[in-house]
């Protein structure tokens, strides 16, 4: 019984540090592969995303990049994660900007651009459509965390 | 007034060059103005204060007072990231006499670079809001950032109630070992405070003890933004001793030297949730004598902002009611009332006490443009008893 209590335990702790698989129909939150945080929970991902923590465990800056316009991954984005309309998220980064001289996150126009962003850039963290991400994506990027798109 | 009007602008031209920079290099300019227009009626609230204002005020009228329209100025922020770590922000306010009618004004509010070392520390080196309570540090007098039309008095940097601005060293950071609470902190050592509480030691304070701050926030993690703040300060302040009645004058080269103790208290609760919001703010100073010549020592002051507002429509209409109240202490205390003329002169001015609660709405007609309108009531002092302000408040 202790042995089997064991496995399952190493089980466990070794899966909770495996990266996590994202499929078709979810939003995945994407960080650099290099990037050496583990798997996220919602509210880690809101904290770099909406820049509460500025700096990744290992010191890297955090760079949060959003999405032009309002595609359904930032219509998931906004309502799972940041939990704001987009005119109170405006106003969020207005007050950041101004209050802790925090630059507003970059807006780009496509997940390929969002996953070319985050292979680029160790502490970039960023969201796109978790069947965008190509194969060979996936050796220069890591999922943190999934969020279920309707 | 030539030379002003060439350096305000030759800022502008700097700031223009500065945004088409902007798309080369990491630089960003933002900002805020605001314009309004008001109505005052029924007289001013108490007659006797009016009559000494007009002779002994400090502004030719009460401060922030909206009488016909209205143009508080530009202000911008230039933002640019140097490194990974290292930010330099400055923050130049072109303002209009908020006492006057014309006078324009170049104000530097914030000029510093800020080290990023990681998420528990970090510095900033340079001029900054001075690390103390809420508003000073997150909503100074930036009209779209506030709900309410009325600038508070209690962080007036013309009053300089409270010591709005400091130039120093700024430490600060966010701790978070407390399962989701988390804690921010933040203490600063600056240069002292001036002569008189209106001038900012901005370069040079010539060895006088400097201004130590603390700050703790304790952040909860319930409703959209909720924290509740204990903060301080501790300055010693170097001025000369200054007759007891409005009007009196003293000159520096040959008044008698007054050294004061001041120790600043200013807690907070800030609460934005779904549906509504409490700002709850309160100030309390004290100076003591430090030479011992001085009579009716300590001097004390208070001061409370408290607002309540509501999220109604999506979030688009904001009903609020707020009171606020500034306490001085006897005819000012030998140091809150004081002014300083070009030619080392220390008048002991007069400025009122507020005392006022505000009715209003905010409509967030679009993201970065908010339309207030406000009804104010002043129980006492030289401002008119009522007063109406429309106002369009905007960030860029």
């Amino acid at each position: 019984m202790k042995f089997i209590t064991l496995i399952k335990c190493s089980l466990t702790v070794i899966l909770l540090g495996m990266p996590l698989t994202a499929v078709a129909g979810e939003l995945a939150i994407i960080v650099n592969s290099e990037n050496t945080v583990g798997n996220l929970d919602q509210n880690d991902i809101k904290k770099y995303l909406l820049k509460e923590n500025l700096s990744w465990p290992n010191g890297a800056k955090v760079r949060s990049v959003d999405r032009k316009g309002s595609p359904p991954e930032r219509k998931v984005f906004l309502k799972e994660i940041a939990q704001m309309s987009p005119e109170n998220l405006e106003k969020y980064w207005v007050s950041k900007r101004y209050e802790k001289g925090i630059p507003v996150p970059p807006r780009l126009g496509g997940d390929q651009q969002i996953i070319e962003y985050v292979q680029s850039f160790e502490g970039a963290i960023s969201y796109v459509n978790a069947s965008s991400i190509g194969e060979a994506q996936r050796a220069t990027i890591k999922i943190v965390g999934t969020v279920p798109m309707p | 007034m030539l030379i002003k009007r060439i350096s305000i602008l030759l800022v502008g031209f700097l700031l223009l060059s500065t945004a088409q920079l902007a798309i080369a290099a990491n630089i960003e300019v933002s900002g805020f103005g605001d314009l309004s227009y008001g109505y005052l009626w029924d007289g001013p609230a108490n007659e006797g204060d009016a009559a000494l204002y007009k002779s002994d005020g400090i502004a030719p009228f009460p401060l922030s007072q909206n009488d016909g329209f209205g143009n508080v100025g530009i202000d911008f922020t230039i933002l640019a990231e140097l490194t990974d770590r290292l930010t330099a922000l400055s923050e130049l306010n072109i303002q209009l006499d908020r006492g006057g009618t014309s006078d324009v004004g170049l104000d530097l509010e914030r000029a510093y670079i800020d080290y990023r070392i990681n998420n528990r520390f970090n510095l900033q080196v340079g001029s900054f809001f001075t690390p103390i309570g809420f508003h000073n540090r997150t909503l100074y007098s930036r009209a779209w950032l506030m709900t309410s039309i009325q600038i508070p008095d209690f962080d007036e940097e013309e009053l300089g109630l409270v010591p709005t601005h400091s130039t120093g060293i700024h430490a600060y950071g966010n701790l978070t070992n407390w399962g989701t609470h988390s804690f921010n902190y933040a203490v600063s050592l600056a240069n002292s405070r001036g002569r008189d509480p209106k001038t900012l030691i901005l370069n040079r304070d010539e060895g006088a003890r400097k201004t130590v701050t603390g700050l703790l926030e304790w952040v909860l993690p319930t409703h959209r933004d909720f924290r509740i703040g204990l903060s301080g300060w501790l300055a010693e302040i170097n001025t000369f001793k200054v007759g007891p009645a409005i009007g009196d004058t003293a000159n520096i080269s040959t008044a008698e030297p007054v050294k004061l103790e001041e120790i600043g208290f200013n807690p907070y609760l800030v609460l934005y949730s779904k549906h509504y919001n409490l700002i709850l703010e309160y100030v309390s100073l004290r100076q003591n004598d430090k030479k011992g010549n001085l009579t009716g020592s300590p001097f004390e002051f208070e001061a409370f902002i408290g607002e309540f507002s509501l999220n109604l429509m999506d979030d688009k209409v904001h009903p609020y009611v707020r009171y606020d109240f500034t306490d001085l202490p006897g005819t000012g205390g030998p140091y809150l009332t004081l002014r300083e003329d070009e030619d080392g002169n220390l008048t002991r001015k007069y400025v009122p006490e507020f005392k006022a609660v505000m009715f209003g709405v905010a409509y967030d007609l679009f993201a970065l443009n908010r339309i207030k309108a406000e009804v104010i009531h002043n129980f006492d002092g030289p401002r008119a008893n009522y007063g109406f302000t429309i106002q369009s408040a905007y960030a860029f």
